[in-house]
């Protein structure tokens, strides 16, 4: 079976906010899936959720035939799901190596120089091997998103949870992270992708599905091409006042 | 001031920062990484230097080979503690929870070694006299026991500093005190960090207090001041930055011999408050703490 994840039926509540209701996604391995939707439409909500940062009120989710809802992030880590953060989480204190490290750390139980050895290769895979020994608080805001890329590289997951990497960055910027993505792909990597920069999602990389989220329910899914011509999407996007204007 | 008397207050400072710093990290270390002020952590010193007190008048070992014995000892006190008392008050993960309660649970615990200190050793107070002869280099006299004292924490400091700065448990544990959310994301076993920072706490503790045992008397109610000089050295270090504890160590040792030295030693305490609470008004986070 291709599926590695199988989010089925999943429901949270914030008081009387209903983040996520009824949602159910499905991932094949090795594909690129963008994950879209207004602020507040509850992607963020699914993240956490999938990541073991929130517990669903109802649902499950499946991860590699291990079902994962209710395990502590740690645990889901562990079984290969790895995270980017939409506001960039680095230890400042450590270096870009350590940074980079400390999943390997936890994963493989290597020894401190094999983990560095390990780590280097994933900041090669972003070109940041040359500041391994810089502090992150030094780098810059493109630099920084890559060593959460590597971190998540580091710990070889057979998913990532990509969160909006592209805000912020120049457009040179933001083809090199969509070359990394690719090779992510090609290496076997699953990608699971928050994004609100349209353009990265659409042009820069071929992305394999697109679900959209719309006050927490699943609103559309389907190819980019698709997503790109639905009515519903443009809608919760422009408002329908933008629809009957064309 | 006499070249002697110069390098006499260098050479205590040394030694009294030295302890300091190495009570400090200790401290901090437990409270940045799990958010439990240890109040009973005076205790596990004074625990520590009853160890070494006891081994050396009832056996003659000297206080370095003690402190092998106290490290075992506080090990065999702190792993029942965290399990049966620590360890659920930690997976509530709520910061403001785990404050107040560790507060009430580590005062209780501080209150009843106390008490069992008095009530099996009584309050009296006791010292002993380990390598207290006179050395001379290039004309100037040291007590050989202080010398001793330096070098072991010196060792004592270098060791923490590999530890946290060069091995896994170091990038864990320093990780878990900036972002202990990330930390478990990115798959820490939190648990088994809290436990080690409480547990190596509780070693430095006792190592601190071995150390303390060769200079100073000792009672069952001397931890409360070290709580307090370490409350002070985590002010002024930063919380979560132990370099930050090792200066501000050194810095505390410095003042108080300092103080002793010109005004007296009855008002060290006083001053150095005084000061601290000047520092907070123009640094809020410490002197290392990023302003």
């Amino acid at each position: 079976m291709r599926r590695i994840l199988k989010v089925d039926g999943v429901s949270k509540r914030f008081g009387g906010i209903k983040a996520l209701d009824n949602v159910s996604v499905e991932l094949e391995k090795d594909t690129i899936v963008g994950l879209m939707g207004p602020n507040g439409s509850g992607k963020m909500t699914l993240f956490n959720i999938i990541s073991g940062i929130l517990k669903p009120d109802k649902g499950t989710i499946v991860f590699n035939n291990t079902k994962i809802d209710g395990l502590a992030p740690n645990k889901i880590a562990t079984l290969g799901i790895s995270r980017t953060f939409q506001e960039i989480r680095l230890i400042n204190d450590l270096t870009v190596l350590e940074n980079t490290m400390i999943s390997a750390l936890q994963h493989f139980k290597m020894d401190y120089n094999k983990a560095a050895e390990h780590s280097l290769k994933a900041l090669e895979t972003v070109g940041l091997e040359k500041k391994s020994e810089w502090f992150v608080r030094d780098l810059n805001l493109y630099e920084k998103k890559l060593i959460e890329m590597a971190r998540a590289i580091a710990a070889m997951p057979k998913l990532i949870l990509v969160d909006e990497i592209m805000a912020g960055l120049t457009e040179e910027e933001q083809s090199r992270v969509a070359r990394i993505m690719n090779e992510l792909r090609e290496y076997g990597i699953t990608i699971f992708w928050i994004e609100h920069v349209i353009r990265a999602m659409f042009k820069l990389l071929k992305v394999d599905k697109i679900i959209v989220l719309n006050w927490g329910k699943k609103l559309a899914e389907g190819s980019p091409e698709e997503i790109l011509h639905n009515k519903e999407v443009i809608e919760a996007y422009l408002g329908k006042s933008s629809m009957r204007g064309g | 001031m006499e070249i002697s008397t110069f390098f006499y207050i260098i050479f205590s400072s040394l030694q009294i920062g030295l302890i300091y710093a190495l009570v400090s990290i200790g401290f901090n270390l437990l409270y940045s990484s799990t958010k439990i002020i240890n109040v009973a952590y005076g205790e596990f010193i004074a625990i520590g230097a009853y160890v070494a007190y006891w081994l050396f008048v009832l056996y003659a070992i000297p206080p370095p080979v003690s402190i092998f014995v106290a490290v075992a000892v506080l090990i065999l006190i702190s792993l029942p503690l965290y399990q049966i008392l620590l360890k659920r008050l930690l997976e509530s993960k709520s910061v403001e929870y785990i404050e107040i309660w560790g507060v009430i649970i580590t005062f209780g615990l501080s209150i009843m070694l106390q008490g069992f200190m008095a009530f099996v050793w009584s309050a009296q107070s006791k010292g002993y006299s380990y390598l207290d002869q006179v050395v001379e280099i290039f004309s100037l006299t040291f007590i050989l026991n202080k010398i001793l004292t330096i070098i072991i924490s010196a060792i004592m400091v270098l060791v923490l500093y590999y530890l946290l700065f060069r091995t896994d448990l170091g990038i864990s544990m320093r990780s878990v005190i900036q972002d202990p959310e990330l930390a478990e994301t990115i798959g820490l076993e939190m648990n088994k960090i809290f436990l080690l920072s409480f547990l190596l706490s509780s070693i430095i503790a006792g190592i601190a207090g071995v150390l303390l045992s060769m200079s100073f008397e000792i009672h069952p109610f001397m931890g409360s001041t070290y709580l307090i000089l370490a409350f002070i050295v985590t002010a002024v270090g930063g919380i979560g930055n132990p370099i930050g504890s090792f200066i501000g160590g050194l810095l505390l040792g410095a003042l108080n011999v300092l103080i002793g030295y010109t005004i007296g030693p009855g008002l060290n305490l006083f001053i150095i408050y005084a000061l601290l609470v000047a520092l907070l008004i123009i640094r809020p986070k410490g002197l290392m703490g990023g302003g």
